[in-house]
């Protein structure tokens, strides 16, 4: 009897590996358990045990090669006849089909079962176990895996007690089929199982189990079966969005410490109120914010800064330039104000309108998006008061401005409304100390709470 | 303090549930109700039903008591006394109520008797009292409605049918849904001779079509005269013969004028809700018939347990198609899953297992062998699609299949599994093995 050995899901997100070395030839009996390769992962470096006794009858792939999971990985004549007619069991499957090929030990010595479940076996009967790993799962939703070789144990389940139901199995293929589609990298086996399971489902053999019509209903069915294209659509990344994504994967490398604080700003208000009196063109917060925020910085220069870990070097800049992150219909865009502390609040005010206007018509040129050497988030104008926006890499700190709000605040022991300012600081812990970044924030809110202070440093 | 977590108007299967499983949970909870504790499920629907029908069964069983071996008594002579029928029947819904009472008491929902106007989501107005809620839970229920036929001749309801003061010699039934079905029946049994009149020309189609062919013989059998394409019509005034309607029912949102005007839809008088009986309303949810789904006391008591859960944020869809069906009568219906046209039409692969009653041991020994199991499943995963069961007590061995497809079973499962002998649920084994190709105790 042939027996097909598919390559085991042996966890971790880790959908290949390359055939280091074969430790048995064609044509050698193989007793089970007994090494049949090395197989090298991103992550792991595995010995494959056989899971059953036979003939090595074809390997899978040669040394070197890349071999997918739920490739085969092993043709083995289990019955050393001379029959190689692959049989398919017509029996239905036990309820532990937990077919397991023996420990794999990681390359850090982290020793971690494997599933197994993602092994099609055509002779279920005799496969034997050497260790067990039971999932709760209806036994549809076993068979539908055990069909579609999907490894149970990495399903989340929804039905009673976390069983895992059918319906959470074709979620889990449609999820990793979006997956599939969106990795740029071709992936052969992903995408030839695909189209079977497109077949199949086109097939309709199993549709979601549907109502008796009960009395005098008007239930609305629950539609959503298995996966039809109807279910979900694929977006490939925008140019900007593979930016976006780029950067923000760069941002989270940056150890990035968090401090908060709220300024009171009524003076601000009341000061700001006042000049745009007589003014067609109405001054906004942000480019006073900005003004008070270039005074700070000339006095905390380290933060800003740029930081280029790989050389080991830190450029602090003499001039402030300020990135204004702009939601556009396109994604986020990042214009810089350059020279915030040279100018003046009018000059910034009618600069910023432009660039912001540039960005939403995608009219902004990549230098308009240079040179930052700080950048501002502004993300209280959609909502939210304190916020945690990502570090713009090589930039060390990112200002984050919540929703201007009214609060009841204490001042000389008696509660009053006040007008506030909510800010984020996150910073770059390898470059600026946490005493540093509390000082700078608290010179900052000086600077955004006093008017006479603001008007005499900026 | 008239401030609570949740309100719930209407204390039928669905609202008492919630209250229960609301309160249950640490919701604050107060359940509004303008008649009596229990909906009428419980005071004049299922339960009461049920207690006439047990009197029924009693009485066909003992007119078979020469031939099970009795004697002493001309059992010919024994008649129903309707009068103390519907005594009895009151007396099982007083205790049933009074557990439901005590249950609430208990649970420590606060309960407020009278009509409730909803002002808004929030405020709901009770006997000129304002009660305040975070969630409102609408389960007011429907209603059968009496259609005005005539002055002179008095038209009963599933609901009011318990004020026939006399057993009537004939009853005319206004529609062939299960309750006009059920209520048949059970006149049938007690002797009074029945007409139905069902405006379609066809009924209770939903029933796969094994279930409606033995319904169809069970009214002939009865003598119950079925008149399909007829409207309901007064045409005999005597008496003796007593009508009944149970034609449409409505949902109740009377009271709901406010909400409605401030956005909740409704659709042919019913809430329109989501699969997680979610209105149109934040914070509104409609269970039971007040949302027209489907009008089952069962459906109703999982609405109102797992909209608790959604309240809570853990989100449950309701599964719609999983409800068992019931017929209740001297031999019962019960379904859950697909009929086998539906099945079909659904393009699965479908495999078909029957087994009759009149091969079973347990049903010969107890002189009531009418009836089958049909199992419906689809060849490629082997999955339950529908079962399909008429028995004596089929809503009972319907049981098995609900959570046998709950648990996405397979024809595998149920042929793997021991059932008891002698019982009547062998049948459902002698019909899996029979869907398999593999029957054991049939050819």
């Amino acid at each position: 009897m042939v027996f097909e050995f598919r390559f085991p899901d042996i966890g971790e997100g880790v959908h290949e590996g390359k055939i280091l070395q074969w430790s048995k030839k064609e044509g050698e009996l193989v007793r089970e358990g007994d090494i049949l390769a090395t197989v090298e992962t991103d992550k792991v470096v595995a010995e494959i045990p056989s899971p059953k006794e036979g003939v090595l009858v074809k390997k899978g792939a040669f040394e070197g090669q890349i071999i997918h999971v739920g490739a085969i990985f092993a043709i083995l004549d289990t019955q050393n006849s001379s029959d190689n007619s692959i049989e398919e069991s017509k029996k239905p499957l036990k309820e532990e089909n937990a077919g397991v090929v023996g420990e794999l030990e990681t390359s850090n010595g982290f020793v971690m079962p494997s599933s197994g479940e993602g092994i099609l076996e055509h002779d279920i009967e005799n496969i034997s176990l050497t260790s067990r790993k039971s999932v709760l799962a209806t036994p549809v939703a076993r068979k539908m895996a055990s069909d579609l070789s999907v490894d149970i144990s990495k399903v989340k389940g929804t039905g009673p007690s976390g069983r895992v139901m059918k319906q959470d199995i074709s979620d889990f293929l449609t999820t990793s089929k979006i997956k599939d589609k969106t990795d740029e990298k071709p992936n052969e086996f992903t995408n030839l199982d695909l189209k079977n399971r497109e077949e199949k489902n086109s097939n309709k053999t199993h549709p979601q189990t549907p109502s008796l019509e009960g009395a005098l209903i008007n239930s609305e069915k629950n539609s959503k079966n298995f996966l039809t294209t109807d279910d979900y659509k694929v977006e490939k990344l925008s140019q900007l969005r593979k930016t976006i994504a780029k950067n923000m994967t760069e941002s989270h490398n940056i150890p990035t410490a968090l401090v908060q604080d709220f300024a009171i700003i009524d003076q601000i208000v009341a000061f700001r109120d006042r000049v745009n009196q007589n003014r067609d063109e109405r001054i906004s917060f942000q480019p006073i914010f900005m003004k008070a925020l270039a005074a700070t910085l000339r006095k905390f220069s380290i933060v800003n800064s740029n930081f280029h870990p790989e050389k080991e070097e830190i450029y602090i800049f003499s001039s402030i330039n300020i990135g204004v992150a702009v939601d556009t219909q396109f994604g986020l865009m990042v214009p810089v104000i350059k020279n915030v502390e040279s100018k003046s609040i009018i000059e910034i005010n009618k600069e910023m309108k432009t660039l912001v206007e540039k960005a939403k018509n995608r009219t902004i040129t990549l230098d308009e998006m240079r040179g930052g050497t700080i950048t501002i988030s502004n993300y209280g104008s959609f909502g939210g008061v304190y916020g945690k926006p990502m570090i713009l890499p090589p930039q060390t700190a990112i200002i984050g401005f919540g929703r201007v709000h009214q609060t009841p605040v204490v001042q000389n022991g008696e509660i009053v409304p006040a007008t506030i300012l909510p800010i984020s600081l996150p910073f770059d812990h390898r470059v600026i100390d946490g005493a540093t970044a509390g000082s700078f924030l608290t010179e900052f809110i000086k600077t955004l709470s006093n008017i006479d202070y603001f008007l005499v440093h900026i | 303090m008239n401030y609570f977590d949740l309100i719930i108007i209407g204390s039928g299967p669905a609202g008492y549930v919630a209250a229960l499983r609301g309160a249950q949970k640490g919701l604050k909870t107060a359940l509004i109700e303008k008649e009596s504790i229990g909906g009428v499920c419980l005071n004049w629907g299922c339960i009461p039903s049920k207690s006439l029908l047990a009197s029924a069964q009693l009485l066909e069983k003992i007119k078979k008591g020469e031939e099970f071996g009795l004697t002493g008594v001309d059992f010919k002579e024994i008649k129903p006394n309707w009068e103390k029928m519907k005594q009895r029947a009151f007396k099982v819904v007083d205790k049933l109520t009074k557990g439901v009472q005590t249950l609430l008491k208990k649970g420590g929902i606060t309960i407020i008797t009278g009509e409730a106007t909803p002002i808004s989501s929030r405020e709901i107005k009770v006997n000129e009292e304002i009660y305040t809620t975070k969630n409102l839970i609408i389960a007011t229920g429907s209603s059968y409605e009496t259609p005005e036929l005539n002055k002179d001749t008095k038209i009963y309801t599933p609901k009011t049918v318990y004020s026939i003061e006399k057993l009537p010699e004939k009853i005319v039934i206004g529609g062939a849904g299960v309750i006009g079905i059920e209520f048949a029946l059970l006149f049938s049994l007690l002797g009074v001779k029945v007409e139905i009149h069902e405006k379609n020309s066809q009924f209770m189609e939903y029933l796969d079509r094994d279930s409606h062919d033995f319904l169809t013989k069970t009214l002939k059998k009865s003598k119950i005269d079925l008149q399909l394409s007829k409207e309901f019509t007064i045409e005999d005034r005597s008496e003796n013969t007593a009508y009944l309607s149970a034609i449409s029912r409505k949902g109740n949102i009377s009271t709901l004028n406010n909400l409605i005007n401030q956005g909740l839809t409704v659709e042919n008088s019913f809430i329109k809700t989501d699969l997680k009986c979610r209105t149109t309303l934040p914070n509104v949810y409609a269970i039971g018939d007040v949302n027209g789904k489907i009008m089952l006391a069962h459906v109703a008591s999982t609405e109102g347990s797992y909209v608790i859960d959604t309240i809570l944020g853990e989100e449950k869809d309701i599964p719609y198609d999983m409800m068992p069906f019931n017929l209740y009568a001297s031999t019962e219906f019960a379904s859950i899953g697909l009929s086998e046209d539906r099945a079909k039409e659904q393009g699965f692969l479908v495999e078909i297992g029957k087994f009759p009653l009149s091969a079973n041991g347990k049903a010969l020994a107890d002189g009531n062998s009418d009836g089958f199991v049909k199992v419906i499943y689809e060849k490629k995963y082997g999955e339950i699609l529908g079962v399909h069961i008429v028995a004596p007590n089929a809503t009972d061995l319907i049981g098995e299949a609900s959570l046998g497809m709950r648990l996405e079973s397979t024809i595998w499962d149920i042929a793997a599994t021991v059932h008891p002998h002698p019982t009547l649920i062998e049948t459902f084994l002698e019909a899996s093995f029979k869907a398999m190709g593999e029957p054991l105790h049939i050819t």
